[in-house]
Formats: structure tokens, sequence, C-alpha cells
């Protein structure tokens, strides 16, 4: 009996508990300010966004979409560099990533996930 | 004017493609170790190092827990250095306006070494009072060279300080951009972060 409580703990309930990752954009070429979203989300706990590229930064965040948009996370940094972020749960949010460099134009591959 | 901005757009275009193509290797950085440009992962880690519970490094870049150092803290946010896999460091923080809220950036050392760390996060971009920012930099880069305040004192020696550089966003609007001529002759290039909220 404890042996198969024990087997379930570890393959079933440790594994669903661990926060679930979902890639929604993968190295995909994105213009610069041109957000990527993950669409509705019935749980978002963080995210993270990173760009291929040697100038600006890159962003990711969760929010509640229109109407009544508001921001509840959010996470920047340099372009060289993954930014990631966790925060308490949200249902029924989105998380969006985009990078910037001070308007220079031109697309990036920007890989952004987010956590639920 | 229209050959101005073509010439300008090639430029831009050219120092797009040369910062991507730039090997990892640049600026000597291979030659010096990552705990001299971060003293303080050379000192043993204690308690006060220990993240807060419910901070989970593994969504947060995969920081190693072992590596974890304390570096400081304001009214902003805590704030710790990290490894993550062999080849990177990581700045992490803690939102004082939201203990649930953390963030973190992780990049390769040679980055690190050319331009340092620099983080934003918070629960939105438009409002500062619940978020916080962050930039450290190597050792040998000196705070008053980029215009910044001195580090805040640690629980650490001097020698072990980090370079850390924080605040709210409305605290660090006055920092420029500045290019810092190292002695071994390459350039440390500080870019204080432009977030547009979007």
């Amino acid at each position: 009996m404890i042996a198969v409580l024990a087997f379930i703990l570890l393959n079933v309930a440790i594994p669903v508990a661990q926060a679930a990752t979902y890639t929604y954009a993968n190295g995909v070429s994105t213009p610069e300010g041109q957000p990527r979203t993950s669409g509705l989300r019935s749980s978002v706990t963080g995210g993270s966004a990173s760009v291929q590229l040697g100038i600006g930064s890159v962003a990711v965040v969760t929010y509640y979409d229109y109407p009544g948009y508001s921001q509840v996370g959010f996470a920047s940094s340099d372009s060289g560099s993954t930014a990631s972020m966790t925060h308490a749960r949200h249902t029924n949010a989105h998380s969006k990533c985009y990078w910037s460099a001070h308007n220079v134009g031109g697309s990036a591959k920007l890989t952004c996930s987010v956590k639920s | 004017m229209k050959f101005k901005t073509l010439g300008a757009t090639a430029s831009v275009a050219a120092l797009i493609a040369l910062s991507a193509a730039v090997p990892a290797t640049a600026g000597n950085s291979s030659a010096v170790g990552l705990e001299d440009m971060l003293p303080v992962l050379a000192v043993p880690q204690d308690d006060t190092d220990r993240m807060p519970h419910g901070i989970d490094l593994a969504d947060l870049g995969g920081v190693s827990k072992d590596s974890v150092r304390a570096i400081g803290s304001d009214e902003a946010a805590r704030y710790w250095v990290g490894r993550s896999g062999t080849s990177e460091v990581c700045l992490i923080l803690q939102v004082a306006a939201d203990s649930e809220m953390a963030a973190s950036t992780c990049a390769p050392i040679t980055e690190f070494y050319r331009n340092g760390l620099r983080l934003v996060a918070g629960k939105s971009a438009d409002d500062p009072s619940s978020s916080a920012e962050a930039y450290l930099l190597p050792a040998d880069i000196d705070l008053a060279a980029i215009g910044a305040p001195e580090a805040r004192a640690t629980a650490r020696s001097v020698a072990s300080s980090p370079n850390l550089v924080s605040g709210r966003p409305d605290q660090l609007e006055d920092l420029e951009r500045v290019e810092v001529r190292r002695e071994d002759g390459s350039t440390f290039y500080f870019n204080p972060i432009s977030f547009e909220g979007k």
C-alpha cells in the first residue's frame, strides 16, 4: 500500500504540481516591437523571453486583455540574455513578448514561453 | 537628406549584423574568470544567501541553488546573483511590493563581461512603485565612470561587494549610455534599459 502511494506520488502528483511550460514563439522571426502572444491561458504563473540580437532589449509580459487591459507582471533585459519571471497565479490571462532596439527596425528570432 | 537616411540605415543594419556575429570570446573575457568579475561568488554560501520560500530558481533560468549569493536590497527589491550551468550568470530579484513576483536575467559570461546584466521587472511598466530595476557590473568597472551612485554596502566585505546599481525605475532615469575603456583594450558598454510597456 505504501509502495503504491509512493509510486503515485513520485510519478503523478509531483510532476503535475510542477509548473508546465508552453512555448508560444520558438525562434520565430519577429519585427521590432511586434508582440507574440500565447493566447488565452487558463492559468499563468510567469514566462520567459529571449531574442537573437546584439542590441536592444527583450520583454515578457503577463496581462489581461481588452476590455479592461491590465498588466500583472513584466520583465525586461538585454537582448543577449533571457528574461524570466514568476508571479502569483492568474487565471484566464495572457502572455506576450517582444523585442525593441530604439526603432532600428528589422526582424530577429524571438523565443517565448509561458508558465502555468 | 534621403542619402543620409539610407547611409544611417545601412550603418545601423551593419551594426546589428556585427553585434550578432561577434564571437563570444571577444573582449578578452576568456582570460578573466567569473569569480574575478564577481568576487562574491568566491565567498562560501551562508544562510543569508538562501532564496525566500516560494521562489523557484528552475523557473528563473535554471539557476543553481548552490551558486546563489545575496548581493543587496533596497526599497524596490532584494537581489541575488547565481550561475546557470557552466556558462551563464544570472541576476535575480524579488520585488518588494509583491513577494510572489520574482524575475531574472541570465546571459553568457562573455556577455556579462562586455555589457553587465540589466533587469527591470514588476507588476506593471506603468507603475514604478511596484517595479525594480537593477544593473550588475563586473568588478573592474568603476560605478563612478558610468555616473551611478556607489554600490550599497552588503553584509560582506567591501572587497567582495558586487557592483550593483538598483532601485525603482523612476529613481534611475538619469542613467545614460556610457562606454568604458578597459586596461585590456576592450570596451565595456553600459546601456540603461528603456522599457516601453506595451
